[in-house]
């Protein structure tokens, strides 16, 4: 997956994520994830980054991201967005 | 006929307002992807409405998309949100009957064969969109209303 260019999407406000993508050196996903509510909802972000990503067919990937409370449909949705930034979304109608 | 007393306009691009949106009683919820979303953020705006379209429960408020106009990114969006059934389309700027024709193609061609017809708001936003009202507004059947765009 040499074509994913670093992107980012999201913010710092409230109820919302920022999410920066890269290409990285294995061949896998790796996430890097900070949250107000990590204790509570790691998880879940976690696998909605995941499998957004996975659902996508991306791999060689490293992501950071930061969350400031978000829901599960904003994960995705800015996961998504720094996706398609990054060059690698193709399966979501719109963009 | 559908009541809209209040419209309550949310910025497509604030996460934070679009998951609250449903909670104060607005006849209808207009997700704005057109003024309140910066240029370069119209591909984030387009797809966390999306989401949000496919996973907040809002109700029984209207949901309105209001699309960028249609020399801009008005297909794009159509394409994007439709899916996602909102109830209308807001468009902004409509000058000409022909304008909302398009539209409709648009709004036809992202359709599901099960989904409800999706309404059309033209939104009136110029001296010429003024002169040719009657003819905007009658347009074709999917136009359930017009409005007057006044504040710019």
């Amino acid at each position: 997956m040499n074509k994913l260019k670093q992107a980012q999407a999201g913010t710092l406000e409230s109820n919302d994520i920022a999410i920066t993508v890269g290409p990285a050196a294995d061949g896998g996903i790796v996430i890097e994830l900070q949250s107000l509510v990590m204790e509570q909802y790691g998880d879940q972000i976690w696998k909605v980054i995941r499998d957004t990503v996975i659902e996508q067919g991306v791999s060689g990937i490293y992501i950071k991201a930061v969350d400031r409370g978000a829901l599960d449909c904003t994960i995705r949705a800015r996961t998504l967005a720094a996706l398609a930034r990054a060059g690698v979304m193709h399966k979501e109608a719109g963009l | 006929m559908r009541l809209r007393r209040t419209l309550l306009f949310v910025p497509g691009n604030n996460s934070g307002m679009l998951q609250n949106a449903g909670i104060l009683g607005a006849d209808a919820i207009i997700f704005d992807l057109e003024d309140a979303v910066a240029p370069r953020e119209k591909d984030a705006a387009r797809l966390l409405v999306c989401q949000a379209l496919k996973t907040v429960d809002y109700g029984a408020c209207e949901k309105i998309v209001r699309i960028n106009p249609i020399d801009a990114s008005a297909q794009e969006d159509i394409a994007a949100v439709v899916p996602y059934r909102p109830d209308a389309i807001l468009l902004p700027k409509a000058n000409k009957a022909e304008d909302v024709w398009q539209v409709v193609e648009w709004i036809k061609a992202a359709e599901a064969q099960d989904q409800p017809p999706i309404s059309i708001i033209a939104l009136l936003e110029t001296p010429l969109g003024i002169v040719n009202s009657f003819a905007v507004a009658s347009a074709h059947p999917r136009i359930v209303a017009i409005a007057l765009g006044a504040e710019d």
